[in-house]
């Protein structure tokens, strides 16, 4: 549903005409939305829209670079999309503490732009990397391929300002690496989809770039001999910088491995020697420039189905057998040999059906996996019911936070309607 | 006390005033409150009985570990109890494979670190205290430690946790496995939450590899300001040790002065202790360019750890600086506030004036590559105008590192300590949020009441001993 003529007119009259329209294309390159679209300039400006939104009955659903499927919808309520794409600015960098304040509009390859000029790295390697913002980036937790290395977004994210649902602003943690002050709001809010808050401000750590960098790749005729030389490859080389298993399922099956070394130059070749060393029982093997394998690095592409799993790292094999067995062909795999990530993608958006995934479901519960499906704004009602043994125990205590941070609960309904 | 007794049996709950006492406080002496009782459960579900009981009769309820804590935050409610998890101290697994431990609370940090240590793993947050306190304190605080510059904060080492609530009811917050459970990241919210959200009674531990090479470097400067000047400019480089910590010369004359005698340089104005870890042609190479910024900021000496045993005493001296300070004076302030690690030779001299012109001895031993400061006030706490001197200085050094964009504690929390001063870094809305948050968690506040946030009147029957900076008045 559209919101109304009224609350148009408020929106324009809080943020101008030219910021208020009808189509998100307006503010963003992409995906265009039946639903009113408002860009605020300033953390007022989304009080504001806050306000206008509770008093409206209207839905508030935040859009960074729209890199991320807009999951959370409600049709039967009007719906206010907040464009943040004019809460671009980069507010400090304190190069020398490698700490960086931004909006949350800031597009990830803007800030990778601006402190890779100072010989440092937002430690995020985020699908859609050029439209990608770095408030979209922490909403959803989507670090990439680099959880192994840095951590996740979580552990990066020093610092918060949030508007919350109804329109007041709360700050949380600071601009220093160390900070006990109070509760850590911050890892509430990384990864919760807009629902308790617009973050307006955040504050990074930075990483400095590593002076060398490559990849080396390993080709294997069978998943399983790709699987026994990545755990080999882990187990006898813990500096490695990530290290992942290449497939497509389909047939005949290939498999690659592909480690990926970063550090000071004497690092990154005593490494690449050893690598080399091991007797990894591969076919053909090469060394790749550190951005070849592109999918590694860009987990999501924008069509097409996206299943995200998570096992122990040890159980890797049993769910690469499990995935083999169970799904159709044509999925292509890239399994985290070091974190247990495992992202599954395919061409066909209906490429995995409920049946399917239920019995794919049954399979991976022994696992214990953890799975995500960012494409399906459902799902995570659905995996509640397919994993049983990993539902969050603290639901109500998610729906007592939802509430008490938006009390109208006018934040991006039906992203998590399962604990409403 | 019957129904405690009924639940536990009389050997695990202690009511005699001598048995009490114990438990008026924590490491923070300057609070006190001695408990109605106390219960020592050994297993998730006696603690969910225990919470159950206090709930059903009104009864608050503080958890508390090996009482380590330097913030007041395990020190009882008037009319209250202590749950004293020191006899959950069993590690129930050791997963080498997926590099994890599960264990209960009451382990004893470097007992992890031990029973590891044979499959080639560590647990890293390495605080202090680390041979006394527990792994479920250190998750109550998000405790730190030297070497969490490199490798992280405790928060960033627990996968999972099992939490009795408030409400007694039993939970699994986070998720073994890479990237956390489903919906919202509570596991994140109850780590640090100085036992006011749930009383964590299994949690499990990331565990990483020993490292393949470990070299320690010390490095003595004849001011604080090029000492600090060196941490500044290690950091900027984009280099990040395991550790890089600072030592003044009161410290440094201190710990040479007792048990904890280190061997460093007596003429020393401040010395830097550095430690890098991983690949031998990593920490090479970030060793050459460390000593090459030590020399240009006029390091008067620079020395290598010959061996692991002297390395050992190298960190020995360092862990132990505290315990030496307690030969200075009857009575030892700490205080712990972090700076932006650029900021560092800026403000250290700030402080020593502070205290030069209050007429206090302050000695410096802090985590300097996080910025994380720890300037330590000896002084007599019968002397009621030292005290008074002492608050001063506690709010001065509070209000500078403040005023430089810093935060009000690094890694020893609020607890009672430090509610005071939440209003000088938080909004009335900032701690309106963390108060809903606490009430999701803990509505009826019987758990661990009176702490973290600023609430006027819950302690009022808190007796300092001293008017703490900070401290309600």
């Amino acid at each position: 549903m559209i919101a109304g003529r009224d609350t148009r007119t408020a929106l324009r009259s809080l943020v101008g005409d030219e910021y208020v329209a009808d189509d998100l294309a307006t503010f963003s390159d992409v995906h265009p939305a039946s639903a009113v679209v408002v860009a605020p300039a300033t953390t007022e400006e989304v009080q504001g829209v806050m306000r206008i939104a509770v008093g409206a009955g209207a839905a508030v659903v935040p859009v960074g670079g729209d890199a991320a499927p807009r999951c959370g919808s409600d049709d039967s309520r009007p719906t206010i999309l907040v464009s943040l794409s004019r809460l671009d600015a980069i507010v400090e960098h304190a190069v020398d503490d490698l700490v960086l304040t931004v909006q949350p509009g800031l597009r990830f390859a803007d800030a990778r732009d601006a402190v890779g000029e100072h010989g440092q790295v937002v430690p995020f390697s985020p699908p859609h990397a050029e439209r990608a913002t770095l408030g979209g980036i922490v909403a959803c937790a989507a670090e990439g391929a680099v959880l192994s290395a840095y951590g996740s977004v979580r552990d990066q994210v020093l610092g918060m300002e949030v508007v919350h649902g109804d329109g007041r602003v709360s700050h949380s943690g600071g601009r220093v690496v160390k900070n006990v002050t109070g509760y850590d709001l911050c890892r509430l809010y990384t990864g919760s989809h807009g629902v308790l808050g617009i973050i307006t401000e955040l504050t990074l750590r930075l990483r400095p770039d590593e002076r060398s960098a490559c990849r080396l790749r390993w080709r294997f005729d069978r998943l399983e001999d790709a699987w026994e030389a990545a755990r080999t490859l882990h187990h006898a080389q813990p500096y490695l910088f990530a290290l992942h298993v290449v497939s497509s399922l389909g047939e005949p099956p290939n498999a690659a491995v592909v480690a990926t070394l970063r550090g000071e130059e004497d690092l990154v070749e005593a490494l690449g020697d050893a690598c080399w060393a091991l007797d990894l029982a591969a076919g053909e093997r090469d060394v790749l420039a550190p951005d070849a394998v592109g999918e590694i690095d860009d987990s999501a592409p924008r069509t097409g189905t996206h299943l995200r799993l998570g096992v122990l790292p040890g159980a890797g094999d049993h769910l690469l057998q499990i995935l083999r067995r169970r799904l159709p062909p044509g999925a292509d795999v890239v399994l985290d040999a070091r974190t247990g990530i495992c992202d599954l993608r395919h061409e066909d958006p209906a490429w995995l059906d409920p049946v399917e995934e239920a019995a794919l479901g049954v399979d991976l519960e022994p696992l214990h996996a953890q799975v995500d499906r960012p494409s399906d704004p459902g799902f995570h009602e659905r995996r509640l019911a397919l994993f049983p043994s990993t539902r969050p125990g603290g639901a109500n205590i998610m729906r007592t936070l939802m509430t008490a941070l938006d009390p109208h609960h006018v934040l991006n309904p039906g992203r998590y309607e399962v604990t409403r | 006390m019957q129904e405690l007794e009924r639940l536990l049996g009389r050997e695990r709950c202690l009511s005699g005033p001598g048995q009490l006492v114990a438990y008026e406080c924590d490491a923070l002496t300057h609070f006190k409150s001695v408990p109605v009782a106390v219960a020592l459960p050994q297993t998730t579900e006696e603690v969910q009985e225990v919470v159950r009981a206090c709930v059903r009769l009104g009864v608050p309820f503080t958890p508390r570990g090996a009482g380590t804590g330097l913030s007041g935050g395990a020190i009882p409610a008037p009319g209250g109890i202590v749950i004293e998890l020191s006899l959950m101290k069993s590690i129930l697994v050791v997963d080498v494979e997926n590099r994890l431990a599960v264990v209960q609370p009451g382990v004893v940090n470097a007992h992890l670190s031990t029973e590891v240590g044979e499959h080639g793993l560590a647990y890293a947050p390495d605080p202090s205290s680390q041979i006394v306190c527990t792994l479920g304190g250190n998750v109550a605080e998000n405790s730190g430690g030297p070497h969490c510059l490199k490798h992280g904060a405790t928060t960033n080492h627990i996968l999972a946790m099992r939490c009795v609530m408030p409400d007694g009811e039993i939970m699994d917050l986070g998720s073994p496995v890479a990237g956390g459970s489903a919906g919202l990241d509570l596991r994140g919210v109850m780590l640090g939450s100085e036992g006011t959200l749930g009383i964590v009674t299994e949690i499990t531990c990331r565990l990483v590899p020993m490292p393949e090479r470990v070299e320690t470097l010390l490095a003595t400067f004849d001011t604080m300001a090029a000492a600090c000047s060196s941490v500044s400019k290690i950091i900027a480089a984009g280099i990040i040790p395991s550790a890089l910590e600072a030592l003044d010369d009161r410290t440094i004359a201190a710990v040479e002065a007792s048990v904890f005698r280190a061997g460093y340089p007596a003429d020393a104005t401040a010395v830097i202790l550095v430690e890098l870890d991983g690949h031998p042609a990593q920490v090479a190479a970030e060793r050459r360019r460390i000593e090459a910024i030590f020399q240009d900021v006029g390091a008067i000496g620079i020395e290598a750890a010959k061996d692991a045993d002297h390395a050992q005493a190298l960190w020995k001296g360092r862990k132990g600086a505290f315990g030496a300070m307690g030969r200075l004076a009857p009575d030892l302030y700490v205080q712990d506030a972090v700076v932006p690690r650029s900021k560092l030779p800026e403000v250290l001299p700030r402080i020593g004036e502070i205290c030069d012109e209050l007429g206090l001895q302050l000695a410096n031993v802090f985590h300097a590559g996080e910025g994380n400061l720890h300037p330590n006030i000896s002084y007599d706490g019968r002397n009621a105008q030292e005290v008074e001197r002492v608050v001063e200085a506690g709010r001065r050094i509070i209000d500078l590192c403040l005023s430089v964009g810093g935060a009000l504690s690094g890694e020893h929390g609020i607890g009672l300590e430090k509610q005071g001063f939440m209003h000088l870094v938080f909004s009335a809305d900032d701690l309106e949020t963390m108060s809903r948050v606490r009430a999701a968690f803990n509505p009826g506040e019987l758990l661990n009441p009176g702490k973290v946030l600023p609430t006027p009147g819950a302690c009022a029957e808190v007796k300092p001993l001293h008017q703490l900076p900070g401290a309600p008045s």
